[in-house]
């Protein structure tokens, strides 16, 4: 399979990923979606010199992905004036900070639950419960050990507790699917 | 945590409710959690969190997403790149990439409308054109290398977004087996290009294949090479006027067209050097 092909198989649950990291929820978000599009285009860029592909590319993408984001966070903490967007900027989150006030409908709950949870925690609950990657799989993305993986998780998960199930958005009437941009 | 066998750790519960565990230790696991309602209650809770989190998320992996991908690694993608990784924040930034994006695939669908325009005009030309043309040779002028070869040049560097694949360009990729008839690609090698990526279009001869040349201050040069209808060599002909102007010449059996916006002297440069390769070739 062309590498292009393979990202846009990836595309979408990637875009999943980068939401849930980024937002804690699974609308548009323009930073999520600009980081999926960066992961995109810097592993299209780098597509002949690293051959990857199938499980390997994917690991590569979360990798990326999930750098990327920290990166982002940290850069924001330095600039002090970085894009809020609902984005957790704080290892405990914002309102581990008392800075905002709890969200009412169930959406918001349940974003602001996930996006409570510490960074490394919610990277680990996402990347297993979210993205079905296996414990290795996992620890490999975060560049950790399979025990302190665990760990995270089960922090995670002891700190969500009974977590507020949120509206879905409906679904669009047709699903259009993403293309890269092909030069013959 | 003790149940039949050895101790039940708290990563197995965790590895039960994820399907990531031995499959030898997963009676011992679930034995251990029906005497032990507690840690019981507890799975089920992850199990529950790991439903709605996932049901939560659900509409994105099977919805649109919310770009269309262009992969064009130019100084946007490089810029959008650098963005995305934490150098800029603001939204600001975001929305000026998009933007940019969407004129771009704008621009390029009335380039894609106006390549399909001179392919037809081409297309028809070529039914129109006696069975036999006599050889011109002799002349300055170039047969075949009329305005619409020019036109289909131009439209192959309008149309143009770089890919990032390293296109092998050389005959020597060929191998022996290659076809001595082919046109010559030259690498033209100068200061400061650098190949971007090859454009193949529908020529007069078969396929006209453009080499995309990249500048250092973002232009863009296109050197389209197709079979020559007829023999012999021709002089370097310009056509056109800057920004949009032409040199075409036949040379070995194939047609050549270098275009770009480029001053005439530069043009001309860069021609003469394409030449060069090309009389330099040797055929391996």
């Amino acid at each position: 399979m062309a590498l292009r092909d393979e990202l846009n198989l990836c595309a979408p649950r990637l875009c999943r990923y980068a939401r849930a990291l980024v937002t804690g929820h699974p609308g548009p978000s323009e930073i999520a979606d600009d980081l999926v599009h960066a992961v995109l285009l810097r592993t299209w860029e780098a597509g002949t010199t690293l051959r990857l592909d199938g499980r390997d590319l994917h690991l590569h993408l979360y990798t990326l992905l999930t750098e990327w984001h920290r990166e982002r966070l940290a850069a924001g903490r330095m600039g002090g004036k970085a894009h809020m967007e609902n984005e957790n900027f704080h290892a405990g989150g914002p309102r581990a900070a008392g800075n905002l006030p709890f969200p009412a409908s169930p959406r918001d709950k349940f974003a602001a639950a996930l996006l409570d949870l510490a960074l490394q925690e919610r990277e680990a609950l996402l990347l297993i419960v979210l993205e079905g990657f296996s414990y290795a799989q996992a620890a490999r993305i975060l560049k950790i050990s399979r025990t302190v993986l665990v760990m995270r998780l089960a922090r995670a998960r002891a700190a969500l507790s009974e977590i507020p199930a949120p509206k879905t958005p409906a679904r669009p009437a047709k699903a259009r699917p993403s293309y890269l941009r092909v030069v013959k | 945590m003790r149940g039949h066998g050895p101790p039940v750790s708290e990563a197995e519960l965790h590895g039960l409710v994820d399907g990531d565990m031995d499959s030898g230790r997963r009676e011992a696991v679930e034995a251990y959690l029906a005497a032990s309602p507690g840690d019981a209650a507890r799975v089920e809770t992850w199990r529950r969190q790991n439903a709605t989190i996932r049901a939560a998320f659900a509409p994105v992996e099977t919805g649109p997403v919310p770009w269309s991908l262009p992969l064009a690694p130019g100084a946007e993608g490089a810029a959008a790149t650098r963005q995305a990784a934490g150098g800029q924040a603001e939204a600001s930034g975001s929305h000026l990439w998009r933007g940019r994006w969407f004129a771009r695939l704008i621009g390029l669908s009335f380039a894609t409308g106006a390549l399909l325009a001179a392919s037809a005009a081409y297309l028809a030309g070529r039914a129109n054109a006696p069975e036999a043309a006599p050889p011109s040779s002799d002349g300055p002028t170039p047969a075949g290398l009329n305005d619409t070869y020019v036109t289909r040049a131009l439209s192959a560097l309008w149309a143009f977004v770089p890919p990032p694949a390293v296109v092998r360009h050389s005959p020597k990729s060929d191998g022996p087996g290659q076809d001595t008839a082919a046109p010559i690609l030259p690498t033209l090698s100068v200061e400061g290009l650098s190949l971007a990526g090859v454009r193949a279009m529908p020529g007069g001869q078969g396929q006209m294949l453009c080499l995309i040349y990249a500048r250092p201050d973002a232009t863009n040069i296109a050197l389209c090479v197709e079979k020559a209808g007829d023999p012999g060599d021709s002089v370097p002909r310009v056509s056109g006027s800057f920004p949009s102007s032409m040199i075409a010449w036949r040379q070995k059996g194939a047609n050549y067209a270098l275009t770009g916006a480029l001053p005439e002297p530069e043009l001309r440069a860069l021609a003469d050097a394409a030449r060069a390769e090309v009389a330099a070739f040797d055929g391996w």
